[in-house]
């Protein structure tokens, strides 16, 4: 985007809606400062133009004074709109031509051009209508892939989620508010400015770990979240892929070492967006561990959100499977149940279920699509407790967060161990500078207020 | 023989430093005009100099050539060492001093200047001639009118314009209590356009020393180990006996005297109306603002070896003084004892200081100074140092010289002046170190040094420049020193430097680790020497880092403004234009302290430059 824009508010005009598929309506956005009777060469109706109500209009080529389409118009008035300037929006028949010859139309008539990307939003934040934080949350809210997701990026976009930020805030204050005081107003408070000290600095840490556990699941296992299958050759995780994904994708065969590398696609569960992989399988060499296959897929599995361990219970190798339990599966699907006898099944289940404590065990039948099912929801379930906790999404602001977190971690170390008041001060001024960005700024005076209002000092 | 290169209107903190710096330009003639009857460089409120902040400016102000670090050594009866524990950048030095002997001290010395005229007379009214000339109407104690002639003026008239005292119901005309006040600022300059604004100060009851019962009190005694101000003067060696002051406490019974005749007080019941400072708050504001708050310092401190009075700090009050009487008996040590003279409060003209220049120069009537007081700050440190910011550059300005500006970055001289040319104010301005965005660097051991490039521009040659030399001088010489020598000779295996001895100490005190090294090894270096390279070499490492961290966070904060285009932008609102229109911030760091100005305005200006 060109900065030289920022200071511009000239007519812009832009589709909202997506034109790459042909859909019923498509909605044109005009952004300035107008009267909508300005267009009325163009844009033709009776009787007034009502603020937040939709009008049904005519848009007429003025040349030949063709009908192009009937539209709905809707006005919003400035202040109260999406940019915070003179906004009109024009409902018009789904066709990209359309759509095409009525912007054509208005740039010809108008002195207006068509708006860069994002510069609708721009001007929002521009005239205040958006914070920063609500910026990134839109962003987040059109980019969400999962149900969770989208309701943590409407939090977001709503302004609610600022708690954590203004607990931060707040505890940053306080703690500025108490260097200070210890600097310039020793004399003026008592010695139990010290216990408020450090009580101050736990508030500090409380509020960037809470910031901090926001953050630390990483932003891929949010967004696209992966599952991901291995085990030895042969063990079925082909099948079970296929069986996840409901279609053939994965070449099934029973000659060991079909998959080669790995293969992935994308799937969803009620709406929620995940990639799936399977992994190369084990060629037949002496060491498991040092078959390509696997250590080619090594990062592929501990990256993964979920990590599935496939065992064919019919080839069954207590040690081979023990080393392959390094890699921290959550579950374990057994296979080929059909070629063990019941009674020999129902023994090993015992031994598998003390064996595997810890893990989640499923046994899967050919064909079983109640297994598949549950296994399916038992995953969903697995990634919406991720948003549990509120996690942010937005790549700035954990970045932020991080970085606040390391500051922090260096002021703590020269607490502890100089407690040089001058020192610390300049490194706590540090923490405050990255915090900006997402508390705002902390004038002195601010602070000087703080600390008038909360202790009594002077002569 | 009225005509003069520099007049000063105003004899006291502010006017006396401009006074002594000016006439420095030995070829240029200065007149001084105080009130009749009222001592030079007086201390009319509390007895001390210095404090956090405060004592780096009186260094500042010595380095520079200024005269309050000499008088205070003078008058001095105690030395402290504030912030001792918190960390060697933060130690500030206050010194109480003989309020008797202190003006005393400043006559003498002004008496000596050859080219200073001091003049003991009323100003009645300032016009100007022509636009080179300023004529300055005065009438003496005799009632004997003249007037006087004038390049350059500079106004320090502290709180005599229109003051106005309060002591309970009781009003009276006066620059403070038994004294002559001036005419408002409008009448006594009618060529300068004034808001009309007013605020207000005060000052506790003194109390008579004999009436004091000090055995149940805390002492706090002299520190023999607290650097003199004036760089002359040997770091320790003092010039006057060395007194203790003692800490008492209010209680709850003092506090319901006042909370009970609150409608007494003329702070709250009408009388006053000016605005007074928060950080300087009357024993009223404390009562009335922390309802449940009883427990309030007290420090009683002597105002002069041979007087007999005390200064109790913290009580600072205009109640009538049948009350003031009532409560001060309440507390700790102070139940018999008699109040010599009664608090009370002053309110005064004050000048719109975002109409001056850095240089401290009126942007509209060329020529005129506005320093002290006068100028809405409150402390004899401030007033001193704007004097002398007014003082050299009306002497800078007359031998057609730069001006003198110092940067926030390296002085907090330069943190006050810019902050009160750039700050709409509603209360009266005092210098806090938080105030600074540099304190790890803008201390008081190095100030001869942060001072030393600025005072050599003046190229001026007093007894200050001498010693100034030696002292950079023999600085480099021992950081030089540090930086090449072993710390240890006899020790096995690797071999430290001492300025990284320095740095790894963890005793708290580099100073006196390289005390002793040097001591060791028999070298001899003066202790304000020592004491400024162990705390640089301290503190570089930490410095380098912060510098680096701070330019990348804030990369933007020296970002230059685009004047025009901010005026054109439709996103800066007009309010914020005006603001921006009358204090031509020149980088967005300036923008930024602005006040007033609008967040989304900010965000605009900050999207324009980045």
């Amino acid at each position: 985007m060109q900065f030289d824009s920022i200071f511009q508010n000239d007519l812009i005009i832009a589709p909202i809606t997506s034109l790459s598929n042909l859909s019923a309506v498509a909605i044109i956005r005009i952004s300035g400062f107008f009267n909508p009777n300005d267009f009325n060469v163009l844009i033709k109706f009776s009787g007034p133009i009502e603020p937040r109500h939709q009008k049904l209009v005519h848009i007429v080529d003025p040349d030949s004074s063709l009908v192009i389409d009937q539209a709905l118009l809707t006005y919003f008035p400035n202040p109260y709109s999406f940019t915070g300037e003179d906004v009109l929006e024009l409902a018009c028949h789904g066709n990209p031509l359309i759509v095409e010859t009525v912007i054509n139309l208005m740039q010809k008539f108008f002195s207006m051009r068509i708006a860069s990307p994002g510069e609708f939003t721009l001007r929002a934040f521009k005239n205040n209508k958006l914070s920063l934080n609500q910026v990134e949350g839109l962003d987040a809210i059109l980019h969400a892939s999962s149900v969770p997701m989208l309701l943590q990026s409407q939090k977001s976009f709503s302004a609610k989620f600022n708690t954590s930020f203004e607990k931060l805030l707040g505890a940053l204050k306080k703690h500025k508010m108490l260097i200070d005081i210890l600097i310039d107003f020793s004399d003026d408070v008592s010695a139990s400015i010290y216990s408020d000290f450090s009580q101050s600095l736990q508030e500090c840490e409380a509020a960037i770990s809470e910031l901090y556990e926001k953050v630390s699941i990483p932003l891929n296992i949010l967004v696209k979240p992966e599952i991901v299958l291995f085990g030895l050759p042969n063990a079925g995780k082909s099948t079970l892929f296929n069986n996840l994904l409901g279609h053939n994708r994965s070449l099934v065969s029973t000659i060991p070492g079909t998959t080669r590398d790995y293969v992935s696609e994308n799937f969803s569960i009620e709406g929620t967006s995940f990639i799936l992989i399977d992994t190369a399988g084990l060629r037949d060499s002496e060491d498991v561990l040092e078959q390509s296959g696997i250590l080619l897929a090594q990062d592929k599995i501990n990256a993964a959100f979920i990590r599935i361990f496939v065992i064919n219970l019919s080839t069954y190798d207590d040690v081979l499977l023990s080393q392959l339990l390094t890699f921290n599966p959550q579950y374990i699907v057994f296979t080929h149940l059909d070629l063990i006898s019941s009674q020999d099944l129902m023994n090993l289940k015992d031994k598998l279920h003390s064996k595997y404590k810890g893990f989640e065990l499923f046994f899967s039948e050919r064909n079983d699509h109640d297994f598949i099912r549950n296994f399916k929801l038992n995953i969903l379930e697995r990634h919406r407790t991720l948003f549990r906790d509120d996690p942010i999404l937005v790549a700035r602001q954990r970045s932020v967060i991080q970085k606040i977190r390391i500051k922090f971690s260096d002021y703590k170390f020269e607490f502890d161990h100089h407690r040089d008041l001058a020192i610390l001060s300049e490194f706590f001024k540090m923490i405050l500078l990255e915090a900006e960005s997402l508390v705002g700024v902390l004038s002195v005076d601010e602070v000087l207020n703080e600390i008038f209002s909360n202790f009594c000092i002077g002569k | 023989m009225n005509n003069f290169d520099i007049v000063i209107v105003g004899g006291g903190h502010a006017g006396v430093e401009a006074a002594y710096i000016s006439t420095q330009y030995t070829d240029l003639k200065v007149a001084l005009v105080s009130l009749p009857h009222l001592p030079l460089a007086s201390a009319p409120c509390n007895p001390s100099i210095g404090g956090v902040g405060k004592g780096q400016v009186v260094r500042e102000l010595d380095a520079l050539g200024g005269i309050m670090g000499k008088l205070a050594d003078m008058a001095g009866i105690q030395y402290r060492t504030l912030n001792e524990s918190k960390g060697e950048a933060l130690q500030s030095t206050r010194v109480q001093i003989d309020k008797e002997l202190y003006p005393e001290f400043a006559l003498q010395i002004l008496q000596k200047i050859k080219n200073l005229t001091l003049v003991q007379a009323k100003v009645q009214k300032i016009s100007k001639i022509d636009d080179e000339l300023f004529k300055i109407d005065v009438k003496n104690h005799l009632n004997y009118e003249e007037s006087l002639f004038s390049k350059k003026l500079i106004c320090t008239v502290g709180t005599f314009s229109q003051g106005i005292l309060h002591c309970g119901a009781t009003v009276s005309n006066g620059g403070r209590m038994n004294a002559d006040f001036s005419p408002k600022l409008s009448e006594l300059l009618p060529i300068v356009k004034f808001k009309n604004t007013r605020f207000k100060t005060g000052t506790p009851p003194r109390l008579q020393k004999n009436s004091i019962d000090f055995s149940k009190l805390e002492e706090q005694k002299s520190d023999d180990r607290t650097n003199n101000f004036h760089l002359l003067n040997h770091a320790h060696q003092r010039s006057l006996n060395q007194v203790s002051c003692y800490l008492t406490r209010t209680n709850s019974q003092t506090l319901k005297i006042i909370r009970d005749n609150k409608e007494k007080s003329p702070m709250y019941n009408g009388q006053i109306s000016a605005i007074g400072a928060r950080y300087c708050p009357s024993i009223e504001d404390k009562a009335y603002r922390y309802p449940e708050k009883n427990d309030h310092h007290v420090f009683l401190e002597p105002e002069s070896l041979s007087g007999a009075t005390i200064y109790p700090s913290g009580i600072s009050t205009s109640l009538p003084s049948d009350i003031q009487d009532e409560f001060v008996k309440t507390i700790d040590g102070l139940e018999a004892s008699i109040i010599s003279k009664h608090g009370y409060a002053v309110e005064y003209d004050v000048v719109d200081t975002s109409q001056l220049k850095k240089t401290l120069e009126h942007k509209e009537v060329l020529g005129l100074f506005f320093a002290g007081q006068v100028n809405g700050t409150s402390g004899y440190e401030e007033a001193a140092a704007q004097g002398l910011i007014a003082g050299i550059n009306a002497a800078q300005s007359l031998k057609c010289l730069p001006p003198l500006v110092l940067s926030r970055n390296d002085s907090f001289i330069g943190v006050m002046i810019e902050d009160l040319v750039s700050m709409d104010r509603d209360e009266p301005y005092r210098l806090f170190s938080a105030r600074s965005e540099n304190r790890l660097y803008i201390r008081e051991d190095n100030a001869a040094l942060r001072m030393y490039s600025y005072r050599k521009t003046l190229n001026l040659n007093h007894e200050i420049d001498q010693c100034l030399d030696e002292f950079y001088n023999n600085y480099q010489l021992l950081l030089g020193l540090v930086s090449e020598s072993i710390f240890d000779q006899s020790g096995e295996g690797e071999k430290l430097l001492v300025k990284d001895a320095i740095k790894q100490d963890k005793s708290g005190s580099s100073v006196f680790l390289l005390e002793q090294y040097l001591l060791r090894n028999g070298l001899y270096f003066d202790y304000r020497i020592i004491k400024s390279v162990a705390i640089e070499v301290r503190y570089a490492g930490y410095q380098e880092r912060l510098k680096k961290d701070y330019a990348r966070v804030h990369r933007i904060e020296d970002k230059k403004l685009h004047f025009d285009k901010i005026m054109a932008s439709d996103n800066v609102s007009f309010e914020c234009k005006q603001r921006i229109k009358k204090f031509l911030p020149e980088t967005f760091g300036q923008l930024k302290r602005l006040a007033g100005i609008r967040p989304a305005s900010l965000a605009a200006i900050a999207g324009d430059i980045l």
